[in-house]
């Protein structure tokens, strides 16, 4: 009887563990800071891309998207913003398990919370992080203001 | 049998810990209610014509209390009859997050989801926004809208802001 107690108690224990979001923790080096590397930032090797005149991509949706491992991030420098001094007005992100999700079979979702954490915001430039210790692919979409010049900052 | 329960009753009391998380104390998350907001002339401004933003991103944002509803009202949409097309709702512990690094420590911001931003919409041109949570946050919206209902409609607009 007592052994048979203290079976169900483990059992419980270990049921409202899994259930109650214990999950996985990080092992080894899996969740240290990685690179952050600048994106966009190099006129001589362009990355992303206008959409419109207001409108930057990452990548096109059914193109692969970029990595994005557990705490790491991008500077995304947007050239032609910085140099006309329009601050980024609108900013989404979006992850997905896979780097191709337009692709038959995978999905994606928009990101929020510590998945993805903005700073550092400037004309043209923004910071996103993933501080979380799950991989994902990042495809991000930022939409420009008018100018800050232009009276509209305040 | 009386065991067992036992170990039930401990199992239950183990489950309601991780999963229940902090409650609400006192009357810290009863929440209030303010605005309507965007219908002065210092409050929000129009990215573009259909577009509106709350703050500037690199301004003070608004303070999103725990349970606290804003209530926001753009009278030129509500005339022009624009419904609300998206709401991208951000969220930050820091009143200012994109303001300079303190101690060399940036704050940061993410798109709210969940009960952090519950929109309700009211109407066109009116729509409300809750905090259902007990967290104190600072809110930023980028608000857009669908065309006007009639042609011509939105060129009427004649209120205090700027579009």
């Amino acid at each position: 009887m007592r052994k048979k107690g203290i079976a169900l108690a483990f059992a419980a224990v270990a049921i409202v563990l899994g259930a109650s979001g214990a999950g996985p923790a990080c092992f080894d080096r899996q969740c240290d800071p990685g690179a952050a590397p600048n994106y966009g930032e190099n006129p001589s090797d362009p990355k992303g891309h206008l959409v419109d005149d207001d409108t930057w991509e990452t990548t096109a949706i059914d193109a692969p998207w970029l990595p994005y491992s557990a705490n790491t991030g991008y500077t995304l420098v947007v050239l032609p913003w910085v140099a006309q001094n329009r601050p980024i007005v609108e900013m989404h992100a979006y992850l997905s398990g896979s780097s191709q999700p337009s692709a038959s079979g995978n999905n994606f979702a928009e990101g929020s919370g510590n998945s993805v954490e903005f700073s550092q915001q400037k004309a043209g430039q923004i910071f996103i992080y993933n501080a979380t210790c799950a991989n994902f692919f990042v495809r991000v979409v930022l939409r420009a203001g008018r100018p800050l010049d232009a009276g509209v900052a305040e | 049998m009386r065991r067992r329960l036992a170990i039930l009753a401990v199992a239950a009391a183990i489950f309601a810990v991780p999963s229940g998380g902090l409650g609400c104390f006192d009357h810290q998350c009863e929440g209030d209610r303010v605005g309507p907001y965007g219908e002065a002339q210092a409050e929000g401004d129009f990215i573009e014509q259909g577009a509106w933003e709350s703050t500037p991103p690199l301004a003070k944002w608004l303070n999103f209390a725990a349970g606290r509803t804003w209530t926001f009202h753009i009278p030129s949409w509500e005339r022009a009859g624009r419904e609300v097309l998206s709401v991208a709702a951000y969220v930050s512990a820091a009143d200012t997050p994109n303001a300079p690094p303190r101690d060399g420590q940036y704050d940061n911001f993410t798109e709210a989801s969940g009960n952090l931003a519950e929109v309700t919409r009211l109407g066109p041109g009116r729509f409300e926004i809750k905090n259902n949570t007990c967290t104190q946050l600072y809110l930023r919206l980028v608000v857009r809208a669908g065309p006007p209902r009639d042609a011509g409609a939105d060129s009427a607009a004649n209120d205090a802001q700027t579009e």
